[in-house]
């Protein structure tokens, strides 16, 4: 390494370099969305494509504006996203518990593992119209269809971490005289936070799966329910807005749970 | 280090065992079968010894350091431990979640000790040996042998009588593995701890020892033990490594492990 504080020239031209390259890739990346939405908006305006079936940029924004002035946007927004995080709540949480259930008790994790394999290998949205009739037409039906899809995955992920700790921490603790519970607590968690956090990623995706294939099921509100609903009376615009809409949503979700990952893992 | 006993300091010359083992046997069960670990294994080490045990792989070296530790019960036989064991391993097990310091507190945390008493203990302990510095970066910032000697502070911590080393250098580099065995020892002996040392590296355990138990292929049996006399007397390993009698132990303990294990 070059002890020199100042920065070498070679050096500078190798940040230059870099930045230069990163600007290239960002304003690609731009460059690529405004393409694809002016050819879109072009190719309607000169008929090249039906807009009643492929919808039009300048036509979701005017379709964004009817929402927004009548307020309906941001209770169908509110409406899934709160659906998704009570969901995605539930299903960390609930995945967490019977994860360090399971790490407890080795009779139980043998006994329960195949079931969870099974569980896992199910496509749970075939169990949408069970549970409808057992929980009603509502938003239970739709926040159980995101427990449980996300909830497998997090049991089995999580398990996976808790029980790949490395042995030797474990019997670290244990000759200093640790009973289990402190080593779930000093080791077991923390040494597999990196892990959790990625199921967590994993669950939001899973979560707004749930939490649409719940909509589309049982649909009163929602962006869910608005992109059911554009399609049966065929109005293609609003179908595009909204799922223009989830996708916003849902990055912003994700992007949150990488922000934690940054705030809680200090040590990398 | 600091013993608040006043009434009971008198000065006792008689060696104290603060490690027997008598004729212990150990028999793992596993489905696969039972692999019978030790058999008739008996050893005592007094206060203040070093005792090397050295043995090819699988001679059950680790299992008899569990044992110490009361991790593990024997099949058969006695154990009395009279004292606080600490356990060091081969690798370092730091929690890389956690500062050094708070690597080194993790001791005093488990045995709920008054963590302000402990945090200056450590803090004196990371002073002493060079660490002081470091006392907030993680442990992937660190060197091997760094990294290591946090290991030894946080086994200090809890002040244990006894500390069991568990093939502790074998995973650093040689020219570290001797400084750090050298830094290691010296740091023991100053604390006046007792020392149980496992090792495949016969040089390290000449001339780290009072003693060395060589066992046999498994099931481990004591095949011979060493009481281990330079010609200078309290010398460091590095330099007892450079003494006379040195070859002759080596060449003997050697022998032992060769007829035991050709391969070795
Ligand atoms: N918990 C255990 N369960 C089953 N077998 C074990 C266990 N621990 C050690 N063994 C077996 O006992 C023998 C001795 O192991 P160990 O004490 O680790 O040897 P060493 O440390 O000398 O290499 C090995 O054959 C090992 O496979
Ligand atoms: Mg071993």
């Amino acid at each position: 390494m070059i002890k020199n504080t100042e920065i070498s020239w070679r050096r500078r031209e190798y940040l230059k370099d870099l930045r230069r390259h990163q600007i290239k890739v960002i304003s690609t990346q731009l460059l690529l969305i405004v393409a694809v939405f002016s050819l879109w908006e072009i190719a309607a305006d000169l008929r090249w494509i039906d807009p009643f079936v492929t919808s039009q940029p300048s036509r979701m924004v005017a379709t964004l504006r009817l929402l927004h002035a009548d307020g309906s946007l941001y209770v169908h927004i509110a409406t899934t996203i709160w659906e998704t995080f009570v969901g995605f709540m539930l299903g960390t949480v609930g995945g967490l518990i019977i994860a360090v259930v399971l790490w407890w008790s080795d009779f139980l994790f043998q006994v329960f593992e195949p079931y969870l394999v099974v569980l896992n290998a199910l496509p749970k949205v075939a169990l949408g119209p069970i549970l409808i009739v057992w929980l009603g037409n509502g938003q239970g039906a739709i926040i159980a269809m995101a427990l449980l899809i996300s909830i497998i995955v997090s049991i089995i992920t999580m398990l996976h971490g808790f029980r790949s700790v490395d042995e030797e921490k474990i019997k670290l603790l244990k000759s200093f005289g640790a009973n289990k519970f402190t080593i779930l607590r000093k080791v077991i968690l923390p040494a597999s936070l990196p892990n959790t956090i990625s199921a967590l990623k994993v669950n939001v995706g899973l979560s707004w799966v749930g939490v649409i294939m719940g909509e589309f099921l049982v649909s009163r509100a929602g962006l869910g329910y608005l992109i059911v609903y554009g399609s049966q009376v065929f109005k293609l615009d609003l179908v595009m807005t909204s799922v223009i809409i989830l996708i916003i949503a849902a990055t912003f979700m994700y992007l949150l749970v990488a922000y934690l990952e940054k705030k809680l893992i200090k040590w990398n | 280090m600091i013993d608040c006993q006043p009434e009971k300091r008198e000065v006792t010359y008689i060696l104290k065992d603060k490690v027997h083992l008598k004729n212990i046997t150990m028999v793992f069960q596993t489905r696969k079968g039972e692999t019978e670990a030790l058999r008739g294994v008996s050893l005592t080490v007094y206060q203040g010894e070093f005792v090397s045990i050295v043995g090819p792989s699988g001679s059950g070296k680790s299992t008899i350091l569990n044992i110490i530790a009361g991790l593990l019960s024997p099949s058969s036989g006695e154990v009395e431990v009279d004292g606080t064991v600490g356990y060091m391993f081969q690798r370092d097990c730091l929690f890389e979640w956690r500062t050094v310091i708070k690597n080194c507190l993790i001791g005093p945390e488990i045995q709920k000790q008054d963590l302000n008493l402990a945090r200056r203990n450590v803090e004196n302990l990371l002073k002493t040996y060079g660490l002081e510095d470091f006392m907030n970066y993680y442990p992937h910032q660190l060197s091997g042998g760094m990294r290591q000697r946090v290991a030894l502070i946080r086994t200090l911590a809890v002040n244990p009588d006894i500390v069991l080393l568990d093939e502790a250098f074998s995973a650093l580099d040689y020219q570290t593995r001797l400084t750090i065995a050298d830094e290691v020892w010296s740091i023991l002996r100053r604390e006046n701890k007792t020392a149980v040392i496992v090792t495949h590296d016969i040089a390290e355990a000449i001339s780290m020892s009072d003693r060395i138990a060589v066992l046999s292929r498994r099931p481990g049996e004591i095949k011979n033990i060493y009481d281990i006399e330079f010609t200078q007397k309290g010398n460091s390993p590095l330099q007892n490594r450079k003494d006379e009698r040195f070859r002759y132990y080596f060449e003997r303990i050697w022998e032992d492990l060769e007829i035991n294990d050709k391969k070795y």
